[in-house]
């Protein structure tokens, strides 16, 4: 087999944007739907029992769609009741949506491990609201649940290939259109693999990072 | 709304996702606990291919492997039909998923209970199939059983490559009755259908399990 | 209020009584702490000591009966159509007059000794931020952890934590501090210095009110020892008097297990 670096290294940039577009996609989605994850913790851990029943069946409806069908979804058939969404909005939109269930999730369970003494304490100190939310539990349960979320974005970042189909030049559009074009599927699927095994290899440091502050909050909770 | 022709369609399209990805459950369950063997084992090189590949495999997009195999792999002389082209790579993703599942069980077991097997005469083999193993696979059951709804969840990747299943063949109905709603709707279903059976069928097994052991 | 020759007592509790379930954990407590005063509340395990504690700062609400500080009632308001239960506004301001130090510290792992200090009167009191560094670091010193400011707890041994939680408890100036079983936590070889910080604070003065097993304490820091037993308050009296004359057969009972 004759293995065509050189097309390889022409077609660079082709590789270097969609990579590019890869990475923002994903570090978008993920910051809007931690932010929306966020905001669903409200109803999740609410005292009344049929709004966090209610929240906790949405949830674990929303973890339970296929990512593909999701953005089929939301390109196809969204139209047919009158939302036409270009393919960039319609990416971000299906990441975010099928994020966010799995971000809220992961923070009520973040959430759920930490002590009950830590929010009563703070109450004793005069905390209540938004403020003991923003200050003291919030910032417990990221820390807490870091390691997890940088799996997620593992996640994220594979499902995100699968937004190709709709031809959003992303990596993996890149890798097929290179293939397709100069005839060589074993190179480009090989060097769009390598690069996205870079990606989140660079995510798994961090999330090893962040390992040990996760066991430092966890080692105090005693 | 789906004409019942449709809804047929669309249940065959239902029978191909269960049955290839049932298949590569099947496979990659042994496949995955032979790999987190090597790479939990004493040998150095085995050891690090075996991390080699479960790292690798578990970085790359579904979609990218499946498309690596059909289409790239025939360049180095290995052709695979289309469907077991799906199954070899879903068979392959999950081995790897699988793998860190069991190493994580194998690492978490304590040690003196393996001791004690070798103290008694069991040599590692032995001490492996009847002290460990009975433990760890009931212990990894819960997240084996998530790591096969991530399967049936990432499995429309396998459309790509030509093949059938449920979210292709909800495309397919969805562009020839111009009425997307009604087939992805249906398909949504079923998906949660499937998934919810497993779930379910686990958390039976996980309770049965519990009650006799406890 | 007419100026009166007594001082507003800085704690009371008048008839206060708590049901958990069928089970009365307190009966009609009567009890008055001083400003300046330390009080120690010791009995048997079950007695209600710390559950008489935690209704002070309304962790705990009690049944029945009225809580003061410093005459404000807690827990409750008074509004146009009578007794209403205080809105949590309202509570969190009274709670920051209250100082608490717990059994397991409960520190918050996110920040460090001189984080745990400044934070509340910066986010809560929102005092200026450079001033209350500034008396941070002064109580550091005087727990004995100025070297410590910097230190995440999870660095920090069991003594060491007590003792940053104490410190945080000051930096909110209260009007009384009160101690549920702070060294019933720690291994025993750091109960002397949670204790050294203790009694020092007795002695310049604070208002104190201690649920404890450190009987030693109760006679070198208490001036007053408060005996509680099944909910009731069975002897209230100076600390040398209850430890050289208790007046009721439960006292003595449990005297007597500690007795060296």
């Amino acid at each position: 087999m004759n293995f065509r670096l050189d097309v390889l290294s022409q077609e660079a940039p082709q590789f270097a944007a969609g990579l590019g577009n890869t990475v923002w996609l994903c570090g978008t989605s993920m910051v809007l739907s931690l932010g929306l994850g966020a905001l669903c913790l409200v109803p999740l851990t609410s005292r009344r029992r049929t709004l966090r029943r209610l929240a906790q069946a949405m949830v674990d409806a929303g973890r339970c769609i296929p990512f593909l069908l999701l953005a089929y979804i939301v390109y196809f058939a969204l139209p047919a009741v009158g939302i036409v969404l270009d393919k960039w909005t319609a990416a971000l939109t299906t990441l975010v949506f099928y994020n966010t269930a799995y971000m809220a999730e992961i923070l009520r369970g973040g959430w759920v491990s930490i002590p009950a003494e830590q929010i009563e304490t703070a109450r004793a100190f005069g905390y209540r609201g938004f403020l003991l939310l923003r200050r003291i539990m919030l910032p417990q349960v990221l820390i807490a649940v870091g390691p997890v979320i940088g799996n997620q974005l593992i996640q994220l970042i594979k499902d995100s290939a699968f937004l190709f189909i709709i031809t959003v030049p992303e990596l993996t559009f890149a890798a097929n259109y290179v293939q397709s074009y100069y005839f060589i599927p074993f190179e480009s699927f090989l060097v769009s693999t390598l690069l996205y095994w870079l990606l989140c290899a660079s995510v798994e440091w961090l999330v090893r990072r962040s390992e040990r502050w996760a066991s430092l909050v966890r080692r105090s909770h005693g | 709304m789906l004409s019942p022709a449709a809804l047929v369609d669309l249940l065959t399209g239902a029978g191909t996702t269960i049955a290839i990805c049932a298949v590569a459950i099947a496979a990659g369950m042994p496949l995955g606990l032979l790999i987190a063997a090597g790479r939990t084992g004493k040998n150095p090189i085995l050891r690090f291919l075996c991390g080699l590949y479960a790292s690798f495999v578990r970085a790359v997009p579904l979609v990218t492997f499946v498309m690596l195999i059909y289409f790239g792999l025939p360049a180095l002389g290995v052709a695979f039909d289309p469907l077991p082209a799906a199954v070899f790579a879903l068979g392959l993703n999950t081995a790897a998923f699988n793998s860190e599942i069991w190493r994580a069980g194998i690492a978490d077991f304590s040690r003196g209970q393996l001791e004690a097997a070798r103290a008694f005469g069991m040599t590692p083999r032995m001490a492996f199939w009847r002290v460990m193993f009975p433990q760890i696979w009931r212990k990894s059951l819960p997240p084996l059983v998530n790591e096969m709804t991530l399967l049936i969840k990432a499995s429309p990747a396998i459309a790509v490559i030509g093949v059938v299943d449920l979210t292709r063949k909800a495309r397919q109905i969805a562009e020839s009755t111009y009425e997307p709603l009604p087939a992805f709707f249906a398909a949504v279903v079923i998906y949660g259908i499937v998934l919810l059976a497993l779930v379910a069928a686990a958390r039976l097994l996980e309770r049965r399990l519990a009650t006799r052991v406890a | 209020m007419a100026e009166t020759a007594q001082a507003v007592p800085a704690v009371e509790l008048r008839g206060v009584s708590k049901f958990f379930g069928e089970h009365e954990v307190l009966s009609r407590i009567d009890l008055s702490v001083a400003s300046g005063e330390t009080v120690c509340i010791l009995g048997p395990s079950g007695s209600g000591k710390t559950t008489l504690l935690r209704c002070i700062n309304w962790l705990e609400i009690p049944d029945s009966g009225a809580i003061f500080l410093r005459g404000t009632r807690i827990g409750v308001t008074f509004g146009k159509s009578g007794a209403v239960p205080m809105n949590d506004r309202e509570l969190a301001a009274i709670r920051t007059r209250i100082g608490m130090v717990f059994q397991h510290f409960n520190l918050w792992p996110h920040m460090t000794a001189l984080g745990n200090v400044i934070e509340s009167p910066v986010h809560v009191l929102r005092r200026s931020r450079k001033e209350v560094i500034e008396e941070a670091e002064r109580l550091l010193e005087k727990v004995g952890l100025a070297d410590k400011r910097n230190a995440y707890p999870a660095y920090l041994s069991g003594g060491q934590m007590q003792r940053v939680a104490i410190a945080r408890a000051l930096a909110m100036r209260p009007d009384i501090l009160l101690f549920d079983e702070p060294t019933s936590a720690l291994d025993p070889e750091l109960v002397g210095e949670v204790l050294a910080v203790m009694k020092e604070l007795a002695h310049e003065g604070m208002t104190m009110l201690v649920v404890t097993h450190e009987m030693q304490f109760a006679l070198d820091a208490a001036s007053r020892v408060v005996f509680l037993d099944r909910g009731r308050i069975l002897e209230d009296a100076a600390a040398k008097e209850f430890f050289e004359r208790p007046k009721t057969e439960r006292s003595r009972q449990f005297l007597e297990r500690f007795n060296r």
